[in-house]
């Protein structure tokens, strides 16, 4: 369970801090042993005590979990970025810059008390959801989406395991900071074509 | 067909079947309903009152209250330096029901333990409530960590010695926008099926009221929205069956304010009605409301002013189709004072040998306790003309 463990809930906002350094800074221009040392040393500012706790519960408390799905993404991204390691196709990532803000629109302003309706409340027992997400998954199979399709099979079993501290599957399958990351890879095409040299 | 295309193919549906074989089975909440059969034998009126909150801190706020399995009160407020600084504790003691006298004031729990057992930086808290359920007393509350109150989310601990330690505070995760905006204020409610109904609210974009649905190893395993958009906070529920309930809402409207919000359930907890504003002024602030000797039988204590919470006055509704009565005014500003919001946020307990006890905000600086029985307000509803 990554909520019941502190070194994996430290390790998954490290993750997440790592990501967006990959992001916005110019790292993947680096040499790889600097690109290297930054990474360690992000783990080491977020894994470390700052003060009383380790700067983890920081970000934490600031930004929740990460979805499992993002984490999938991060690591991948970070691997792609800094290492050319290709996880997933492009198709793959083009596909994520529109699924991930649709979805996004039909949960955030609902959850957010748009209307009587609230899409969040689904993702605690809805049979529904599960099968319109077995369809797409079984669709993203069908072309070949790999990646896609074990990170969204991934955060359904850990759902059904209950392995952050939400029981709701819309928490397993995205959140805000993930869904600000791929926008901002779609809105800055020059960052992802860094790895393509 | 790959070797590796039909292991992820494999992968998906034997992850989609496990998903689907331990997809939760949530029946339909079903109250457990209180018990309203009168009590109270003792023919002399009761009306005390007294500064509880001491002066460990220069301001408090949000009083609540829960009746012990053994009769005592327990209470909680938050306090600090002011409402917003990072000094804020929850502080509780309890009020004798044998003796008539309170305990020592305790910290019942500070934002250096919240963060260690959240694992989150914690800046302050705020907004306790609490519900004994069986042999442990649950406390909800809530923290911040960046920015003010709507930045809040839940937490809740619970207390296997009638409050006097508390064990580990987990998170309630109840939005999926970084779990953020989410409080508490009133009473919590049980179901049949052990779990805890718990009104909470939203304040971040939208101002809205729901139910969270809380089972008994504290996890939320639903959710049913009363209101929605940006009209009504701080839901005050009471069942009055054992599939529906009636809730009470501070008015946060900007398109129709000044009135206390209404709304009731049709038979499931997803579905309530459209907010009906009542005839009871509402300044934009909280309301305690709780039942006499049928479902129907109101008592409510409020700011009696559709601007201004400079009084404290409490309103009882004999049938549901009745107007509502005021019957009692706890505290009114004197005219020659210049104070900001002097009386607030109500909290009525009606204890099982039928006294009340209302606790509130006195301007700010201490929590004030107003105990009374039926001889009372008896007296009370004489006075203002209600009974005869």
């Amino acid at each position: 369970m990554i909520s019941s463990s502190p070194m994996l809930t430290g390790l998954s906002a490290a993750l997440l801090c790592i990501a967006w350094a990959t992001l916005l800074l110019p790292v993947a221009r680096l040499p790889l042993a600097v690109r290297v040392l930054v990474m360690i040393s992000i783990t080491l500012l977020v894994m470390l005590p700052a003060g009383n706790d380790p700067g983890w519960y920081t970000v934490r408390g600031i930004f929740g979990d990460s979805s499992i799905t993002a984490l999938f993404f991060y690591i991948a991204f970070i691997l792609q970025q800094n290492f050319s390691w290709q996880l997933y196709r492009n198709n793959e990532l083009v596909l994520l810059r529109w699924l991930l803000p649709v979805t996004a629109l039909l949960l955030y302003p609902f959850a957010l008390g748009l209307t009587r309706f609230d899409s969040y409340s689904l993702g605690y027992s809805n049979p529904w959801l599960l099968a319109i997400l077995f369809i797409m998954t079984l669709l993203l199979w069908w072309r070949k989406y790999y990646f896609l399709t074990i990170t969204l099979t991934a955060a359904v079993v850990a759902w059904s395991l209950q392995m952050l501290e939400s029981h709701n599957l819309w928490d397993y399958l995205l959140d805000p900071v993930f869904v600000v990351m791929v926008a901002l890879t779609w809105l800055k095409p020059a960052l992802s074509r860094n790895h393509t040299r | 067909m790959t070797i590796i295309r039909l292991g992820v193919l494999l992968m998906v549906v034997s992850g989609f079947a496990r998903a689907l074989i331990t997809l939760p089975d949530v029946q339909p909440a079903t109250f457990v309903l209180p018990d309203l059969s009168s009590k109270d034998g003792n023919s002399e009126p009761i009306l005390e009152s007294a500064f509880i909150s001491g002066d460990l801190t220069r301001e408090v706020h949000s009083a609540t209250a829960v009746e012990l399995n053994n009769g005592d009160i327990r209470v909680f407020w938050y306090g600090g330096k002011r409402e917003g600084s990072k000094d804020t504790a929850i502080y509780s003691r309890v009020f004798s029901n044998t003796t008539g006298s309170w305990s020592d004031i305790h910290g019942a729990m500070d934002r250096q333990k919240v963060t260690l057992d959240t694992r989150r930086y914690i800046r302050k808290l705020g907004n306790p409530v609490a519900v004994v359920k069986g042999d442990e007393l649950w406390l909800f509350f809530v923290s911040v960590s960046v920015g003010g109150w709507a930045g809040s989310s839940i937490n809740l601990s619970v207390s296997r010695d009638n409050g006097s330690t508390w064990g580990p505070v987990r998170r309630l995760i109840s939005s999926p926008f970084m779990n953020i905006s989410t409080l508490v204020r009133n009473a919590p409610l049980l179901t049949e099926q052990g779990d805890v109904i718990l009104p909470a609210y939203h304040e971040f974009i939208g101002k809205f009221s729901e139910l969270l649905r809380i089972d008994s190893n504290g996890a939320v395993t639903g959710k049913y929205r009363i209101s929605h958009g940006r009209e009504a906070i701080q839901p005050a529920v009471l069942p009055v069956d054992s599939v529906n309930a009636i809730a009470f809402m501070r008015n946060t409207s900007a398109q129709q304010p000044g009135k206390l919000w209404f709304s009731h359930s049709q038979n499931n907890l997803a579905d309530w009605t459209a907010l009906d504003p009542l005839t009871l002024p509402n300044p934009d602030s909280a309301a305690s409301v709780v039942q006499l000797d049928a479902a129907d039988e109101l008592l409510l204590v409020f700011n009696n002013h559709p601007t201004e919470r400079d009084d404290i006055t409490m309103a009882w509704r004999p049938t549901g189709d009745a107007d509502w009565q005021l019957i009692h005014q706890f505290e009114n500003l004197d005219g020659s004072e210049k104070i900001h919001n002097p009386f607030s946020y109500p909290f009525l307990l009606k204890a099982g040998n039928g006294n009340f006890h209302l606790f509130y905000t006195w301007k700010r600086k201490h929590i004030k306790h107003v105990w009374f029985n039926r001889a009372a307000l008896l007296n009370m509803r004489i006075a203002a003309g209600t009974d005869s």
